[in-house]
């Protein structure tokens, strides 16, 4: 068989079986995504448990690491960033505040800062090799706000269960009208917008500004 | 007027409808709903113009160094991975292709093509498939279970099963499905290569268990996940992105 983790099946369930017939009951159609995942990691890196902190990686190493990738294109850098980051989010995990926003966008915010940081001591190095500050505005940053956003949107877009997450896909990279997306997909016009405005939502909550990142 | 709500802010920031002389005044003059509308069209445009971006993982090295540099513990050494989610990853690139609709539609994989055409011809030739599957082959004394999968139910299920491959005597093997599931609809069986989610369907489930066979060039190194889906009955042969259990087959 392949390598386990790349094709690891869904883990057993999460809940108990009582909390997930009342969830299938009351919620079954609200089910698009798994909010409780990124809760529960939540909870166990501010609690400062270790495995807290690994699946924070699983979950978000992707996205810091491609983040750092596109901004400083040159993988060794960005494997330090990534690193950097994961090990000062760790040191820094007291800072970190659920109620500001997600850990998710607080990662990414210290994504960003190590990567200033990479900017700038690259362009320190370059000052002493040159003695000049001359090309100095030219390389300037892209802008990393943007390709982080876009790089939430896609790996948020990837953790949708499959029906939204199809009907998301058709909305977004299809560019369909809901009528069109419906017709396509045989899901009812209803349950096609109702997908829409919660993924929609969701993104919107996942990606909010987060404040105080270490 | 009242505020407006999330169907009708999302509906205008995909521009599936314009607001109303009333609904402009109201955006006008009410900054929480023009932010909401504001934020919503930004994701919009955004999403729609995403094309390239791809998610790297970090080589294991990354994971190592933390791993020593903040001195954790055995129990997290190894690296820990991304869960592999359902096969949709696929979805994005056939969207992009011209011929929408058609193009939505899963590769099926070419080593996998004529199980897929078979299963996929009609509903009709998926449930004499499956039935034909189940009642001929009986199975044989001498066949022995080489790899089976326990499946994990979807968060959407209250359900659970178990997949077995057993090679008969004369080498043929078949794949034996049982599943416990809530009992409405058409099910379908698939073989899911997780590195490039292609996917080859094995046929219809009739009922809560069904034989299917294997045909020899069918590469379970490579199809390593069995999936159960729930399918709607509009004739459409692609997975229908609704997967009821899924799991790993392993050696036995």
């Amino acid at each position: 068989m392949l390598d386990g983790a790349a094709t690891r099946a869904p883990s057993p369930p999460r809940r108990s079986t009582v909390t997930s017939e009342k969830r299938s009951r009351i919620e079954r159609s609200h089910s698009d995504v798994t909010d409780h995942d990124d809760a529960a990691i939540e909870a166990l890196f501010s609690a400062g448990d270790e495995r807290g902190l690994a699946a924070a990686y699983a979950r978000w190493s992707g996205v810091v690491h491609s983040l750092a990738r596109r901004a400083l294109g040159v993988d060794a850098d960005a494997e330090d960033v990534t690193q950097q980051v994961f090990i000062s989010a760790w040191r820094g995990r007291e800072t970190f505040d659920p109620a500001k926003g997600p850990l998710g966008a607080w990662l990414v915010g210290i994504t960003r800062r190590r990567i200033a940081d990479a900017f700038e001591a690259r362009t320190r190095a370059r000052r002493i090799e040159e003695n000049l500050a001359e090309n100095l505005e030219q390389e300037g940053s892209p802008d990393i706000a943007e390709i982080a956003e876009r790089l939430m949107i896609v790996d948020e877009l990837e953790r949708l269960e499959p029906v939204p997450r199809r009907v998301m896909a058709l909305a977004f990279y299809g560019d369909l009208t809901h009528s069109e997306i419906a017709d396509t997909t045989g899901i009812p016009l209803g349950t096609v917008k109702s997908h829409i405005r919660r993924s929609l939502g969701r993104l919107r909550t996942r990606l909010e500004a987060n404040h105080g990142a270490p | 007027m009242a505020h407006l709500d999330d169907d009708q802010l999302t509906l205008f920031a995909f521009g599936e409808a314009d607001p109303n002389a009333e609904q402009r005044e109201h955006l006008r003059t009410c900054s929480r709903c023009e932010a909401e509308l504001v934020a919503l069209s930004r994701l919009v445009s955004v999403g729609r113009s995403l094309g390239n971006e791809e998610l790297v993982q970090p080589p294991d090295a990354v994971w190592r160094g933390i791993h020593s540099e903040l001195g954790l513990s055995e129990e997290v050494r190894e690296v820990p991975r991304k869960q592999q989610s359902a096969p949709e990853a696929a979805v994005r690139r056939d969207v992009g292709s011209p011929a929408r609709r058609g193009a939505f539609r899963r590769r099926i994989p070419r080593r996998g093509a004529v199980v897929g055409i078979v299963a996929a011809a009609s509903l009709v030739v998926g449930v004499i498939a499956g039935v034909v599957g189940a009642s001929l082959f009986v199975r044989p004394a001498a066949s022995r279970v080489v790899a089976e999968a326990e499946l994990e139910p979807f968060p959407n299920w209250q359900a659970s099963g178990t997949a077995r491959v057993e090679e008969g005597s004369s080498g043929a093997q078949q794949m034996v499905i049982d599943l416990s599931a809530p009992d409405q609809g058409l099910r379908e069986v698939w073989l899911i290569d997780p590195g490039t989610s292609g996917l080859i369907s094995l046929g219809l489930l009739s009922g809560a268990s069904g034989t299917f066979s294997l045909p020899d060039d069918v590469d379970l190194e490579r199809y390593s996940v069995v999936d159960v889906s729930q399918e709607p009955d509009d004739g459409n042969p692609a997975h229908s992105g609704d997967s009821i259990v899924r799991g790993e087959l392993r050696s036995t």
